[in-house]
């Protein structure tokens, strides 16, 4: 059996040294506000090509799938999503540690994580060829579709304020379309700043937008509030229960699905693959207005989605030598480095090198999961500090996480300018989620839109005449005619306005 | 007793201090480097220029006597990390590493730089771009295209990067000596990756690449190449002929080296010079790019300079041809 032969070659001290290294320094890396994902693998690469193969692979895979669980720590401990695919877990998960459900929050979260990456790693095991050809069949006009139903979710998000949270998510588009056209080159509302020629940096938005604008709004609470240490729950109360875990089990397995076929499209990633899973859930779930104030679900579907989009995004690579998302593509540099060529010829000439990988990807989770258990009792620890003393430190993390991203001053400046226009939307009850998701969203909508009139010589029937793409728009039509009558949203909106 | 035994320990102490100081301000006075180079790569972290940039951290140590450290700088199509070079102060401690983008764009839009506050310590190596198509479609080299695409004007569509990416501009200059630029519709994605996955889908017909991103596709023939941007042709695809063998002379090729400001004192970027020389002479760096594929192609200081001059000025016609030119 060569797999067996594989596994035992795997399976020694120093591999699973690398591994634990890996999913360890992932989690930190994770963790650390403006420390990407991709970051934290390219911080390891130049050490990984000095390894021998199998190390340098468990070293990488692990990073990965940590690095993905890692940005949540952050976002429930401190509402600050230390990468862009754990800010849909910020929206529930901070809240839950608020209310003193730090424990159960983080403890989903790596549950969560875990059971993702394993949905997605069976799924590359089992189908990664046919997938790998799948994604094949989604061009501009596709994209567009998909990216389009997806958008439409905001609504979902909006909250008891439909008007309130489309606005919002107007804002999150406008802001979205800053910087240079991605398509004739034009700069866009940049005047004339050249930091601003590829628009806001992502993560300026981000912690200015979460984390900034909570410790003003925090600061506004009157009285001796910031400087008595929170109670937290006991220990043994504030685990996560099996049954709590298992009443999420279809959450998590529809959301782990989600996320490897978002992972197997090129140029998606996790905040994509994220918000649509959370979004998706929420429109699934019985109770969809406790969204946003700290409900399990809403943890869950965001942490499997985000780790559903590793083994996703090493389909297309393994299989057609395409990275699916931005850190595969640097996987792919470490790989080639190491002689493994990713492409359509490594399943039939490189077969031990695809094993491998797999069992590096399981391991990597099982690792992640007896490391993540080990931590997660002193890492809940944090949030018993005093807000006196842990809201400066939030604050340096997050100016010394803005500029760490890009080496940019100005990223700080916009960062701290995001926080206190954060702060106006929540003081003024706008919904954070569908300005978010719209500004996440909103240039994939765009470029896929004008590419795909592009290719097809300004005919905008390409929309209709492309099965894939077509099928998403009436599916998205249908969604919204469907949801407009079933919530009356519509009426009492209308009646609101006659009145 | 244990007071005067910790007095001494502590004059002791404070003597080495103040050794260790004396020892380095008297180092620094008489030579440089005295301290650790940044070298800045205007690219995100973990792509290929930045590894490319990465080989050469090895060597410093050895043969320019202080540790290069890369800090990355991406933006604006590397034009963030080139203008914070130009603007540091000229000491020869802070390094530029980019691609023929700094030629590019100054031109693209408002950038904090002109292309002559850099000089070129060292050319470290040159990519040529490729234009690939799907391995069953029927054209096999560039005058099939330039004659489907007569016929067929705004049908033919080719994936890049993104705007202004030195791939595109790469790839538009093929097709622009072809004759055929305006019929063409470049389709820029977000990164190689999607591109590549649409030629491959069929959505688009063509891509401007370099070829490590399809070698793979090419073997499995998936895809196949049409021509070689620049004055040869590829070890690897040897039977492969260049554009200006077709008769085509897409000369653009995408180089990669190190920069430094102009007005840097001529005894560093003499240092400077000689250290980088060696450092890419070394059997190390040879081997390393030979693993990371990155061709190597070394010019010197004012050989490098004069490329840099040369392709800025080729860059202003192709530019004006392409629609872009902004200045």
């Amino acid at each position: 059996m060569e797999l067996l032969d594989v596994f035992y070659s795997i399976l020694t001290i120093s591999n699973i040294l690398f591994l634990c290294l890996g999913v360890i320094g992932g989690m930190i890396g994770g963790a650390l506000p403006g420390i990407s994902p991709s970051m934290t693998i390219a911080l390891l690469l130049p050490m990984s090509l000095y390894l021998p193969t199998s190390n340098a692979i468990m070293l990488l895979i692990g990073a990965y799938q940590g690095a993905m669980y890692g940005g949540s720590i952050s976002a429930i401990l401190i509402n600050t999503p230390g990468t862009a695919s754990a800010a849909a877990t910020a929206f529930d998960g901070y809240e839950m540690a608020r209310q003193g459900k730090t424990g159960k929050a983080i403890g989903m979260s790596l549950a969560a994580s875990c059971s993702g990456g394993f949905i997605a790693s069976i799924m590359l095991i089992i189908l990664a060829k046919h997938l790998a050809l799948v994604s094949l069949k989604f061009g501009p006009a596709e994209y567009f579709g998909i990216m389009l139903f997806a958008l439409t979710l905001i609504a979902g998000v909006c909250g008891d304020n439909l008007l309130k949270g489309l606005m919002a998510a107007t804002l999150g588009l406008l802001l979205a379309t800053v910087g240079m056209d991605p398509v004739v080159g034009t700069e866009r509302l940049t005047f004339g700043l050249f930091n601003l020629y590829d628009g806001f940096s992502m993560l300026s938005v981000f912690i200015g937008v979460f984390a900034l604008s909570e410790i003003l709004v925090q600061l506004r609470t009157p009285g001796k509030d910031l400087d008595t240490t929170p109670e937290i729950l006991d220990y043994r109360q504030d685990r996560l229960t099996f049954k709590e875990y298992w009443s999420q089990k279809w959450n998590i397995l529809i959301s782990g699905i989600i996320g490897c076929f978002i992972g197997i499209l090129p140029g998606l990633g996790g905040s994509t693959a994220s918000f649509i899973a959370y979004a998706e859930a929420k429109r699934r779930s019985k109770t969809p207005e406790k969204f946003g104030t700290g409900i399990i679900d809403g943890v869950a579907a965001a942490e499997s989605a985000n780790n559903g989009v590793c083994g996703g995004a090493l389909i297309p690579m393994l299989a057609l030598g395409i990275p699916g998302d931005v850190v595969t593509a640097i996987l792919i540099g470490a790989f080639v480095a190491q002689g493994i060529k990713p492409g359509p010829l490594l399943f039939t000439q490189n077969l031990k090198d695809v094993y491998a990988i797999y069992f590096g990807l399981i391991l990597s989770i099982i690792a992640l999961f007896i490391i993540g258990m080990l931590a997660l009792r002193f890492i809940a620890k944090i949030v018993s500090i005093k807000k006196s003393i842990l809201f400066p430190c939030v604050f340096m993390l997050c100016v010394v996480g803005t500029y760490s991203a890009r080496g940019n001053l100005f990223d700080c400046l916009m960062m701290i300018l995001f926080g206190l226009f954060g702060y106006f939307l929540r003081r003024h009850k706008f919904q954070i989620a569908p300005f978010i998701i719209a500004y996440i969203l909103g240039p994939e909508v765009e470029l896929n839109y004008r590419l795909a009139l592009r290719i097809s010589d300004m005919n905008y029937l390409t929309f209709i005449q492309k099965p894939i793409s077509l099928f998403f728009i009436v599916f998205t039509v249908l969604f919204v005619v469907f949801s407009v009558f079933k919530k009356k949203v519509f009426k009492q909106w209308v009646s609101k306005g006659t009145n | 007793m244990l007071k005067l035994k910790s007095v001494v320990v502590g004059v002791v102490i404070l003597a080495l201090f103040l050794g260790i100081g004396l020892l380095g301000t008297r180092i620094e006075a008489n030579e440089y480097p005295s301290k650790p180079i940044e070298m800045v790569v205007p690219y995100a972290p973990g792509g290929g220029t930045h590894i490319a940039a990465e080989i050469l951290v090895p060597g410093a140590e050895e043969f320019l006597g202080q540790p290069l450290q890369i800090s990355t700088k991406p933006g604006a199509g590397g034009a963030i990390g080139a203008t914070y070079v130009a603007k540091s102060k000229p000491d020869g401690y802070t390094l530029l590493y980019t691609t023929l983008s700094l030629a590019i764009a100054p031109y693209l839009g408002k950038v904090g730089y002109n292309i002559d506050d850099f000089v070129g310590i060292a050319q470290c190596s040159d990519v040529a771009a490729v234009i690939a198509v799907k391995a069953d479609s029927p054209w096999d080299n560039a005058k099939d295209i330039q004659e489907w695409v007569k016929e067929n004007p705004g049908k033919f569509s080719w994936a890049h990067p993104g705007v202004g990416s030195s791939l595109h501009i790469q790839g538009a200059n093929a097709f622009f000596e072809m004759g055929v630029l305006k019929d063409t519709k470049d389709v820029p994605f977000k990164g190689t990756a999607p591109g590549v996955a649409a030629v491959l889908g069929g959505h688009v017909q063509a891509i401007s690449t370099f070829l490590p991103a399809i070698a793979e596709n090419v073997k499995a023939k998936q895809l196949k190449v049409i021509g070689v941007g620049g004055p040869s042709r590829l070890p690897e695809l040897p039977e492969v002929k260049t554009f200006q063998e077709q008769g085509y002379p897409a000369m653009l090729t995408s180089w990669r080296g190190v920069f430094a400001s102009k007005n840097t004192p001529p005894e560093i970027l003499k240092k400077l010079e000689m250290s980088f020389a060696q450092i890419i002479s070394s059997d190390p760096y040879k081997e390393r790019s030979v693993k990371l594929g990155e061709p190597l192609v070394y010019k010197n200081m004012s050989e490098f300079t004069s490329m840099l001059r040369r392709d800025s000025q080729a860059m202003e016609t192709l530019l004006k041809n392409m629609g872009l030119y902004k200045q």
